[in-house]
């Protein structure tokens, strides 16, 4: 019996370096809202000053001291350049964010939720937002995708912290990120043939997770399952999104931006 | 004689929950620190007549863009918008088969 309480203690230990690849984790407000709402306004206009109709942005919604190596923004979602009305009768324009969220009540599912670029922010460790500008052609196609069905059909609520992209059985934010990004590249809503070419030519960040971790993960939670991977664990990345993109010719610019900088990859 | 492992796994237990139970809820759970509201059911608790109601992309390309009006982000009360959940559906967790043949790399000529 002891030993089985050893053992419980020693494995829930070696969870939490697992827990901390994730991608579209938040935590409690860590910022000021007032700043949240100036930054989120700064990347807005940074996007517009652009020109920009559809960028992929992502955030640090976690200490960047405890993210695995090669991860620096832990969620990712579309923004999308929309006219927006407001309860009290406002209208404006500017960017919604188009999110595949964990869900609070079940971290092994996910849904589809679209908020404000302050909503995105809200939960970050730090301003900073890595943004993928696609090349102009792109944000056509991926418009009309994401204002189609196919992009809530792309969806799978199955969620994993650490899902393998090549495979459809679970799906995190980068996942149907770029589910949806291949959809728009290739003109298909078929997932089989989404699938395909994601495994031919796109290359996932590796994640370094340990055997132990792999086997005792899923016991603290079904979201760390890494059933869908073979013995090495990979998942999408804003990172390895933005060399896919880079590498095809897909992206027009990749950067980050803080408060006083903008910083291109 | 079961007292420390068990005190271990207890703490253990409690050191690690936070790590999970905070950031498992999804990042517009925040929305619910600050504006009271329960996203995932698209309840609105609180009353400022901040949130986005509706919005619709953009599609006409050229056309010019800006930042205008409420889509500005306000400071304080109405800062955060509740989420709009755009659906529960989709492709339930079944893995697509893996026969289909590959298409040539990505290009947008």
């Amino acid at each position: 019996m002891r030993y089985v309480f050893r053992f419980l203690a020693v494995l829930c230990l070696c969870l939490p370096l697992t827990a901390r690849a994730g991608s579209s984790e938040a935590g409690n407000p860590v910022l000021p809202i007032d700043q949240v709402a100036t930054f989120s306004n700064r990347v807005q206009h940074d996007l517009a000053s652009r020109g920009v109709h559809v960028a992929i942005v992502g955030r640090v919604g976690r200490d960047p001291s405890q993210l695995p190596r090669g991860i620096r923004y832990t969620h990712i979602g579309f923004w999308v350049f929309s006219n927006v009305t407001r309860a009290d009768g406002s209208t404006g324009t500017g960017y919604r964010v188009y999110n595949l969220y964990q869900r609070g009540d079940n971290a092994s599912r996910s849904e589809l939720i679209q908020d404000s670029p302050a909503d995105f922010f809200a939960g970050a460790h730090r301003f900073d937002a890595g943004v993928i500008i696609p090349d102009r052609r792109l944000q056509e196609k991926l418009l009309r995708v994401i204002a189609s069905p196919t992009y809530a059909a792309l969806h799978n609520p199955s969620y994993s912290v650490l899902a393998n992209p090549r495979d459809g059985r679970f799906q995190n934010c980068t996942e149907h990120t770029l589910d949806v990004l291949m959809a728009a590249v290739y003109g298909t809503s078929d997932r089989s043939q989404i699938k395909a070419n994601i495994a031919a030519h796109f290359a996932p960040q590796d994640i370094r997770v340990d055997g132990l971790q792999r086997l005792l993960a899923p016991a603290a939670s079904r979201a760390l399952t890494t059933a869908d991977h073979g013995a090495q664990v990979r998942t999408a990345t804003f990172g390895s999104i933005g060399r896919f993109m880079r590498a095809h010719d897909l992206a027009e610019s990749v950067y980050y931006i803080t408060p006083d900088r903008v910083i291109s990859y | 004689m079961l007292f420390r492992p068990i005190l271990l796994s207890l703490l253990a237990v409690a050191t690690v929950t936070p790590a999970y139970g905070g950031p498992s809820g999804r990042h517009s759970a925040n929305a619910v620190e600050y504006s009271g509201r329960a996203v995932s059911e698209g309840v609105s608790a609180l009353a400022t007549g901040g949130a986005v109601v509706s919005s619709a992309p953009i599609i006409a390309f050229g056309s010019s863009v800006a930042i205008t009006g409420s889509a500005l982000e306000e400071i304080g009360n109405g800062a955060l918008d509740v989420g709009t959940a755009l659906s529960r559906v989709g492709t339930e967790g079944s893995n697509p088969q893996q026969d289909a043949a590959p298409n040539g790399p990505p290009r947008l000529d």
